[in-house]
């Protein structure tokens, strides 16, 4: 049986590399191919979560970890489309997805 | 045998998504970035979360991905191969610190998990049951939020009444490559036909 820190060991190194593309890209898309990877590391842990979670009183096991990662898949898909219609609308406008280009209302 | 599994499983996860990071050409980007959450969805299959891993491949996979391809294909992203990745020392600096803090926080776990594993916890029935009873305001939430997405992505990415007009209809020589501004979005012509109709009802 592998023990749940292995799991979560695993979901913290691909959030810290979602990290990393999201600091290191330059390119809207590709910042938030970063965003998706963490979104999904986290949905590793809590998954692994509600595995090792105590059961309640009655004896079943609470269902909690694997609810979240439903409203989480859910809510990472409307926020990519949102996203990238932005993304779509800023290359219409601007013709670049360079984060650095789009700096009008930076100080 | 499960450990061998999870050991595959994992270590394709992190190859996988250090290509989708380093990887130059945007396509490749998000094709391993398929092969990564396809070893997630096995991951979530070894934890008995088989709707979970169902739901990973079809929305995540199947959809998400889908979404970053077209739109990549769409808006021909080609000045990244050349320009390369911005490595900063500081920035090595601050995912380290990260990856430690997340380190000790795994490492004094305490007593909030049991360290032995429940079993059988696979059936979709009770996660269904709790999604319709103690969760049923935010699964009710969740759906007004999709609407409101879908409300918000046809708002953005609809033309206004002088872009329709300089584009118009009869562009007929724009035929080598020339992306037009705006050239893309192929719902655009439907939805302001449809606005079209609503104004000239309305005058």
């Amino acid at each position: 049986m592998i023990p749940l820190e292995h799991y979560l060991y695993l979901s913290g190194v691909v959030f810290t590399l979602g990290l990393c593309g999201v600091m290191m890209r330059r390119n809207i898309i590709m910042m938030l191919m970063g965003i998706e990877i963490m979104l999904n590391a986290a949905n590793l842990a809590l998954v692994a979560f509600n595995k090792y979670m105590p059961p309640g009183p009655d004896g079943t096991v609470p269902m909690d970890g694997q609810v979240f990662v439903f409203f989480t898949i859910a809510i990472a898909a409307a926020e990519v489309a949102v996203a990238l219609a932005i993304a779509v609308a800023l290359f219409r406008r601007l013709d670049t997805v360079n984060v650095d280009d789009v700096a009008n209302l930076r100080w | 045998m499960a450990e061998l599994l999870f050991w595959l499983m994992g270590g394709g996860m992190v190859f996988f998504t250090m290509l989708t990071i380093w990887s130059r050409n945007p396509v490749h980007c998000t094709v391993f970035m398929i092969l990564s959450f396809a070893a997630t969805a096995g991951l979530f299959v070894m934890l008995d979360a088989y709707l979970i891993a169902a739901m990973e491949v079809l929305v995540y996979a199947g959809a998400i991905l889908m979404l970053f391809l077209f739109v990549i294909m769409m808006i021909e992203l080609r000045d990244e191969e050349q320009e390369g990745l911005r490595l900063n020392p500081l920035m090595l600096v601050a995912a380290a610190t990260f990856l430690l803090l997340l380190g000790r926080a795994v490492g004094d776990l305490g007593p909030v998990v049991q360290s032995q594993a429940n079993e059988m916890i696979g059936s979709p029935a009770p996660l269904a049951e709790a999604l319709f009873t103690r969760f049923v305001v935010p699964f009710e939430a969740v759906s007004l939020l999709l609407l409101g997405a879908i409300l918000g992505v046809v708002v953005l990415n609809q033309r206004s009444r002088d872009e329709r007009a300089s584009i118009g209809p009869a562009t007929p020589d724009a035929g080598g490559g020339s992306a037009a501004p705006g050239s893309g979005a192929p719902s655009v012509p439907g939805a302001g036909a449809g606005a079209g109709v609503a104004d000239g009802s309305a005058s």
